[in-house]
């Protein structure tokens, strides 16, 4: 039996080619835009406390969860996008408005939660660790990238993840 | 000349106020006037029933309904002015599986977050200068997911083209936009 599929193709006008012409944009509107960007100013805390309440909130549930049940849960659970989704957020929306290193941190978090299989004893832990960090980030109103501290904090996060990781594969 | 977006119709939709009045001051910057907003999907869906859109700027994780389904229904709703619109979607994540999967509904570009200035402007730009064929099946309908041909290709193939059917956008919505350009033409 033939697997291929029936495809009809279409050509669209491009009316946005019509519309906008030809030469791109100069150089000087471009950082002009950039620089839109870096006066952006808007107080993203207590945005980023509610994500890290969610965050929060999905580790106790899913603990609670591993002990009723007896195993853990795991990543194609739906409580795995409770987690990720605002991970995500605090990584994508801090790195707009100016909170560098939340947004480091909650990258690095995003790249460890979107590679586990399961969420163990070891995941929660390093998972409240990100969370006590974004929460010391607030409360010291780090804004930028928080330096050379900054940066330290980031890789011993990210060496975490890396032990983990070694431990269990 | 630089381009003239003061035509170009765009709609943003986030459902986070602060980002959604970023998004705007940098389409400003580029030029564009016509920019519509919305907070969530159903207005961005409303919006689209009763205009005509050139591109569309999507934020990814929205309540209740999120930039993909927003996407799948733009693609397939009938009532959708302009289903070949390009939709830009903004979004934090960047693992491949979850680029592919926003192709799969539709997406025309993926743009992640934190972004600058340079990297919306490629997308718009990649938009405008790289339009992509749309491709309709009995299980898709979106812009071809295909980036790349590969002449020397000899693998199997899994698309059968039908030519007899290949055609282009409804004849009344090409009309439109050809009596626009003319009328545009006849004013320089």
């Amino acid at each position: 039996m033939s697997t291929k599929q029936k495809v009809r193709y279409i050509n669209p006008p491009n009316i946005l080619k019509g519309k906008a012409g030809n030469g791109g944009l100069p150089e000087t509107t471009l950082i002009a835009a950039q620089r839109v960007i870096a006066r952006f100013r808007v107080n993203f805390e207590p945005e980023a406390k509610g994500f890290l309440q969610q965050i929060k909130d999905a580790r106790q549930e899913i603990h609670k969860k591993n002990k009723n049940k007896g195993s853990n849960v795991k990543a194609s659970d739906v409580e795995h996008f409770k987690i990720l989704s605002p991970v995500m957020q605090l990584k994508a929306n801090g790195g707009m408005f100016h909170y560098q290193l939340i947004s480091d941190v909650a990258d690095i978090c995003l790249q460890f939660v979107e590679s586990i299989k399961e969420y163990d004893a070891e995941v929660l832990e390093i998972i409240e660790a990100y969370e006590n960090t974004i929460d010391v980030i607030l409360e010291n109103k780090l804004r930028g990238d928080g330096g050379p501290e900054g940066y330290e904090l980031v890789m011993e996060l990210h060496k975490a993840c890396k032990r983990y990781f070694k431990k269990h594969t | 000349m630089p381009y003239k977006l003061d035509d170009i119709n765009v709609l943003i939709v986030d459902d986070m106020k602060p980002m959604l009045d970023l998004t705007k001051a940098i389409l400003v910057a580029f030029g564009f006037k016509k920019i519509h907003l919305a907070e969530n999907g159903d207005d961005a869906l409303r919006f689209a029933y009763r205009e005509s859109l050139d591109l569309i700027i999507t934020d990814h994780i929205m309540n209740p309904m999120d930039g993909l389904e927003l996407t799948e229904k733009i693609r397939n709703d009938p009532k959708v002015q302009n289903p070949y619109v390009p939709i830009i979607m903004m979004t934090g994540f960047s693992a491949k599986y979850r680029v592919e999967k926003a192709r799969d509904m539709g997406i025309t570009e993926f743009l992640v977050k934190p972004f600058t200035a340079k990297d919306l402007y490629a997308r718009i730009q990649h938009t405008i200068e790289k339009p992509r064929q749309f491709v309709k099946t009995k299980h898709f309908f979106g812009p071809d997911r295909r980036r790349k041909i590969k002449e020397d290709y000899e693998g199997p193939r899994r698309r059968e083209v039908d030519t007899d059917e290949t055609d282009n956008a409804p004849s009344t919505y090409a009309k439109d936009i050809l009596k626009k350009l003319q009328d545009e033409a006849k004013r320089i």
